[in-house]
């Protein structure tokens, strides 16, 4: 198991080494922070000593190999535009972006299981085209349409939510019912499909037989099983959600990194976008590395594989 | 314990219903506003004013910071730290202070402050983007605790204008014992408002200096909120959420202008749309080569169409490169008139009776208006035969190619500002072939010669002067197709008297509540 484990680990070091080289030459080709730095009366000499001061006149190969190695410190750099710890930056957005990502994930757990149990129970049955139908308008829906539609009914035409911000827990409702609807709509009809799966098999059959109710064969040993792969969706899910919401923070006015992240992309300011991709890379590889610890916990037969490999 | 568990369930699913249920009722309290809710589209990127030279900044830290020299909402030149200014020779000016003012943490200001704050701003360690601006000031010198004097390295007329906008003073004290980044978290100056909490990306509260030297300010606490979609801006708006929200885009003015809670009020503007002509190296048997070809697509344009139709009529066809606010801006230039007949007539003059392809650089989203607006212009010369086409670019790329003169494009579209408010400006990135924007190169000598002579201009009557024959040599020669002001709009609850400013500073001092 902790073979396993310190492999997954190298092989996450090294996707995050290729993701932050990506990064940084496609920033690096695609234009001039020093251009968007500063403002129309600024002069050649302002621009070069920009670029000096940050070492953006240097050649690319230097400027990578020294970025590398200040990460490999720990130290992500200052932001060209604020001046401020790059670390700073990121721990100030992480905190927001992680609320509304829960928030969501509990959204699209709870809306999306339930959906799926329905339409998987009532198979054939108007429950079924109903939840299936919520289903396909959630994934169809852009999140800007349904999020501005949320705004002026709930916040301008009854006035019952606020309508954007960062604040108490009523601040989180609109967007983690945009966010969170969207991944409802793909677990609902994995969910589906998935107990259809196992709600067919012997083992079922055969707990009905021993005269189970319902509940029990739904609860305890169809839905345990169907949720192996609804699992997989909800860790990777999650892990989108971590890094940044762009749509839904931009439209709400969420503080998160998604938003932090676009606006260094398109100021150019390459030490925050960078900083943001590796944080975001790192959380994503984390939650997946966890969804398959959980794995184990919810499929013995998987920890036992492990254990005999 | 079987049945327990599907009652958990089901007890989750009613909760969340419930906490759904109830959220509506805490959220609805319509209160007479107390505290005055701004909100603009980005956030400030720091409390320091000598690190950035941003809208969103300048437009929050005018609240906390004061500058030596004051300006009122038409941009006219008030005391501020400063009670007077005088040149003592052409490249001194001296500046006499206010008395008895403090810093929001009690450290007092002074002459050593100003010349502390100066210092700073202008050390290249400091980084300060708009150094360039205030390049000409060789030297601060104290002469007393309440005089500073300001050397130039040559006749600087227009120094106090300058100093209208950037040179915000900061607390010498302060800053030493705690560092720079203290500040730029914390921002701490002489302003009417003092700095209570940042959220970043979210909001900058504020709250009344009692102490301010112009007088308390009328609204004692105000929030300047980051809201970057423009429909959930005014959405908060319409909710009466928001009592001010700038820089609102054209389509959404009709509903701000119907609801009952809100108007539009526009202010004057400090900020030109151009199409500005790919002139580098240009051959000589190109058509944008020969002025009456550039002129004629000046003729081809319908700015007021334009106005109507993209921007609700909210804007004002300019002459050249300066509009009416800006000193020396002689308002007695016609615009180029809407004439198709005049443009065809001076194409076939200069031999493209049959027109020719004219591709466009645009944007889409970076200034209000401006895909809409590059897709009329487009269309409008498409009418006299030029076969104009638009390719929409992100706007870090389009400027690297601007700046590198690699644009492949016949013409840019783009918007220039001055935010200092003077008619020679402008040109003088833009148009200027040295300028750092100029795609007009190796450009016209009559007409650099004039920028520079502006520059040196000793005085502001010489300014004047040699801003009107500029004008005049600009819409002769034409380097650009010249359209109209980019809109200064602002949503505002109708509950709230406030002057929008040319410079976009949101400066809350003057804001009143009007209670009806």
């Amino acid at each position: 198991m902790s073979g396993y484990l310190v492999r997954r680990l190298a092989l996450s070091a090294t996707a995050m080494l290729g993701v932050i080289t990506i990064v940084f030459v496609l920033l690096h080709v695609s234009g001039d922070p020093a251009s968007l730095l500063v403002t129309q009366d600024a002069t050649r000499q302002d621009m070069e000593r920009i670029r000096q001061a940050y070492g953006l006149d240097r050649p690319l190969s230097v400027q990578y190999a020294r970025f590398i190695a200040r990460v490999a410190r720990g130290d992500l750099g200052y932001s060209y535009r604020q001046g401020l710890p790059v670390t700073e930056l990121i721990a100030d957005h992480l905190g927001a972006t992680f609320e509304l990502a829960l928030a969501s994930l509990a959204v699209a757990i709870l809306l999306g299981v339930a959906l799926g149990m329905a339409a998987a129970t009532r198979r054939g049955s108007g429950v079924d085209t109903a939840a299936m139908t919520v289903a396909l308008l959630g994934t169809s829906m852009p999140s800007f349409w349904l999020g501005l539609l949320l705004i002026i009914v709930f916040g301008v035409k009854l006035g019952w939510l606020p309508i954007s911000g960062y604040g108490g827990w009523d601040h989180l409702v609109m967007p983690a019912f945009v966010l969170g609807g969207f991944y409802a709509a793909q677990v609902s009809r994995l969910t589906r499909t998935s107990l259809l799966e196992v709600l067919a098999q012997d083992y079922i059959r055969t707990g009905r037989a021993k005269g189970l109710r319902d509940r029990v064969v739904l609860f305890k040993h169809a839905l345990r099983n169907a949720a192996l792969p609804v699992l997989t969706v909800l860790g990777l899910s999650f892990g989108q959600m971590l890094g940044g919401a762009l749509i839904v923070e931009s439209i709400f006015a969420w503080p998160g990194m998604g938003r932090l992240a676009v606006q260094a992309v398109l100021g150019r300011d390459f030490p925050v976008v960078q900083g943001a991709t590796i944080v975001g890379a790192a959380v994503f590889l984390a939650v997946n590395l966890t969804v398959d610890l959980v794995y184990g916990w919810v499929d013995p037969r998987l920890r036992s594989a492990a254990q005999r490999a | 314990m079987r049945r327990g568990r599907w009652r958990t369930i089901v007890a989750l699913y009613a909760a969340a219903a419930v906490v759904l249920a109830l959220g509506s009722g805490v959220a609805t309290q319509a209160q007479p506003p107390r505290v005055l809710v701004v909100a603009q589209s980005a956030d400030m990127a720091t409390g320091d004013p000598a690190k950035n030279t941003g809208l969103a900044t300048i437009a929050v830290l005018a609240n906390i910071y004061d500058t030596l020299v004051h300006r009122d909402a038409s941009l006219n030149l008030k005391p501020g730290l400063a009670l007077s200014w005088r040149a003592v020779d052409p490249t001194t000016w001296e500046f006499k202070l206010r008395k008895g003012v403090r810093f929001h943490d009690g450290e007092p200001f002074n002459a050593e402050t100003v010349k502390f704050s100066f210092d700073r701003m202008l050390d290249p360690k400091t980084r300060w983007p708009g150094a360039g601006a205030l390049q000409l000031i060789k030297a601060v010198t104290v002469v007393d605790d309440g005089t500073v004097r300001f050397t130039t390295s040559q006749p600087w007329p227009s120094m106090p204008r300058f100093l209208g906008y950037y040179g915000m003073i900061v607390p010498p004290g302060y800053l030493k014992q705690n560092g720079d980044d203290a500040l730029a978290r914390h921002p701490v100056g002489t302003g009417p408002y003092r700095f209570v909490r940042w959220v970043k990306d979210d909001r900058v509260e504020l709250e009344a200096n009692p102490d301010y030297w112009g007088g308390r300010p009328k609204i004692s606490r105000v929030v300047i909120r980051v809201i970057p979609t423009d429909a959930a801006r005014v959405a908060e708006l319409l909710a009466g959420s928001v009592q001010l929200a700038n820089l609102v885009p054209p389509e959404l003015f009709g509903a701000l202008k119907t609801s009952s809670k809100t108007k539009l009020v526009v202010g004057k503007s400090l900020s030109v749309f151009f199409v500005i002509y790919n002139l580098v190296n240009i051959a000589k048997d190109k058509p944008l080569a020969d002025p009456r070809v550039r002129q004629a697509l000046n003729y081809a344009i319908d700015r007021q169409a334009i106005l109507a139709s993209v921007m609700h009529n909210v804007g004002t066809p300019v002459a050249t490169f300066c509009t009416a606010v800006m000193t020396g801006c002689d308002t007695s230039i016609p615009p180029f008139r809407y004439d198709p007949g005049r443009a065809r007539a001076l194409l076939r003059e200069a031999g493209y009776a049959d027109g020719f392809d004219f591709s466009i650089s645009g944007t889409s989203g970076t200034y209000p208006g401006d895909r809409d607006i590059t897709l009329a212009v487009a269309d409008q010369l498409n009418r006299i035969g030029v076969r104009a086409r638009v390719h929409v670019t992100e706007v870090g790329v389009q400027l690297r190619a601007v700046l590198d003169r690699k644009l492949p494009e016949d013409g840019w579209f783009t918007r220039f500002t001055d935010f200092f408010g003077i008619s020679t400006i402008i040109p003088l990135p833009a148009f200027y072939s040295p300028g750092e924007w100029s795609q007009w190169r190796p450009g016209y000598a009559p007409f650099n010669q004039l920028v520079e002579a502006a520059q040196a201009a000793p005085d502001e009557a010489k300014l004047r002067e040699v801003s009107r024959r500029l004008q005049l040599m600009y819409k002769e020669q034409a380097p650009a197709i010249t359209l109209f002001t980019a809109p200064n709009a602002n949503g505002m609850s109708r509950d709230l008297e406030w002057t929008p400013r040319p410079d976009l500073e949101l400066t809350m001092f003057d804001a009143s509540w009007n209670r009806r």
